[in-house]
């Protein structure tokens, strides 16, 4: 796996456990669309609407969370267990790092197309660090402020948390997609030998 | 820092939360506010900046510094009118589309099928550019992703350096080799041609290529597992077999 280090070991627990990975926050995500088609059935019962209306927000951050976590993983085994609230500190710190090394490196170079890698695999890091701050503040609303309710709209299809729509919240995960695959490829060009 | 403290007065100021307070998780000493902002028919913000300064001062006398993380409530219409638009003027080019806002310019990222000439960029940056001015945004970045790894002069010259001398049919192996999509042959002969006129590389009797001592330096070297120079030599060795 390019750029991916380690040992053959290593490598294979990757191969292997990638799949399992991906069907499991394909679930998380299925699992948070079911409970926002809930709370809207019910959104006539308050109590019962709240509940699963904030825990569909709290399982739309832990996919975006685990895909960003899968991809820290790859990166080094370390940043496994690597708490909620530090991981945007790797990704500004350690994850962009080396990238920056490397597009001075390659500056000189001349290598245009890897300049661009590097500048997109930066501000990636950037973007996907802040959707993961905001998506945390969201889900601290939604796992400890019970006060805070969630709010239907007008019209049938949405809900928020503190002025954060659902829409909102489900796109997390494909902007979290999106970006690890930016940075992935930052990352890999970086590492490559 | 008192952050039940903070949190009341942040409330006194009625602002449009998007979030808990929370500490911020790279500053120490610092908290997160994530806001709401609105915009006026003259693109005025709103809180105003001199409000956000106020509240920072507040902040400060608790002894903490604050981050605003801003978020325009209206922009997220940006994102989708974005992405509809991109792929439906270019269907045969975007794949995907994904925008944010930051400080009144936008991010926009695509993510092409197949490579695309410099007027076709061209047309997709003045769509771009279109949509920022609708939106009363300060300006747009375009961003070009693709999702088929082709291998960087950077990454061509790497596959090189491990087996050298050699020829197209090589580099198109070794490259394959590495997980990067090679379009042709042809492109191999391109990426050939034009390293060699910049100095990189050199032309050796039949065919074959190897690179230049100036980009050996320039590509440098590390004393780690992945040092090319061992994997150089492993690779020189399993020639010898």
């Amino acid at each position: 796996m390019q750029g991916g280090g380690g040992g053959r070991g290593r490598l294979w627990v990757q191969g292997v456990a990638s799949n399992t990975r991906t069907q499991y926050r394909n679930a998380m995500e299925e699992v948070a669309q079911f409970l926002s088609v809930r709370a809207l059935e019910l959104r006539n019962d308050e109590a019962q609407a709240d509940l699963f209306g904030r825990s569909a927000f709290n399982r739309y951050y832990y996919a975006a969370y685990l895909i960003t976590r899968d991809m820290l993983t790859d990166f080094d085994r370390n940043w496994r267990s690597t708490p909620h609230a530090k991981i945007p500190e790797i990704l500004n710190g350690s994850v962009k790092k080396p990238i920056n090394n490397f597009k001075r490196m390659v500056t000189k170079l001349g290598d245009s197309e890897s300049i661009s890698i590097c500048s997109n695999a930066i501000s990636g890091i950037s973007e996907l660090s802040n959707v993961l701050v905001s998506a945390y503040s969201i889900r601290v609303t939604a796992d400890y402020d019970p006060d805070v309710l969630i709010e239907f709209g007008e019209g049938v299809s949405s809900f928020k948390l503190r002025s954060t729509s659902v829409g909102v919240a489900r796109n997390w995960t494909e902007q979290a997609r999106f970006l690890t695959g930016v940075v992935r490829r930052g990352w890999n060009l970086a590492h490559g030998s | 820092m008192d952050l039940d403290e903070i949190r009341r007065e942040i409330a006194k100021f009625n602002l449009p939360l998007a979030g808990s307070v929370v500490p911020s998780p790279t500053v120490e000493n610092c908290v997160l506010v994530s806001i709401y902002t609105i915009r006026d028919d003259r693109g005025r913000r709103s809180p105003s900046g001199k409000t956000l300064s106020e509240l920072r001062g507040v902040i400060a006398s608790y002894g903490a510094d604050v981050e605003y993380l801003l978020i325009d409530e209206a922009l997220s219409e940006l994102e989708d009118g974005c992405r509809t638009s991109l792929v439906n003027s270019f269907p045969d080019i975007v794949r995907n589309s994904y925008t944010t806002v930051l400080d009144g310019v936008a991010n926009v990222w695509v993510e092409k099928k197949r490579d695309i000439s410099i007027e076709e960029n061209t047309k997709i940056r003045e769509l771009v550019d279109n949509i920022s001015r609708v939106y009363k945004l300060r300006g747009a970045i375009l961003r070009v992703t693709s999702d088929f790894r082709i291998a960087t002069p950077t990454e061509f010259l790497r596959a090189l350096r491990k087996i050298a001398p050699a020829d197209c049919e090589d580099l198109d192996k070794e490259l394959r080799t590495r997980n990067f999509s090679v379009p042709s042959l042809q492109w191999v002969n391109h990426r050939l041609d034009m390293l060699r006129k910049q100095g990189l590389i050199v032309r050796i009797a039949a065919g074959h290529y190897a690179l230049t001592a100036v980009a050996l330096q320039k590509l440098g070297t590390v004393k780690s597992r992945q040092s090319p120079d061992v994997i150089r030599l492993l690779a020189l060795a399993r020639r010898e077999r």
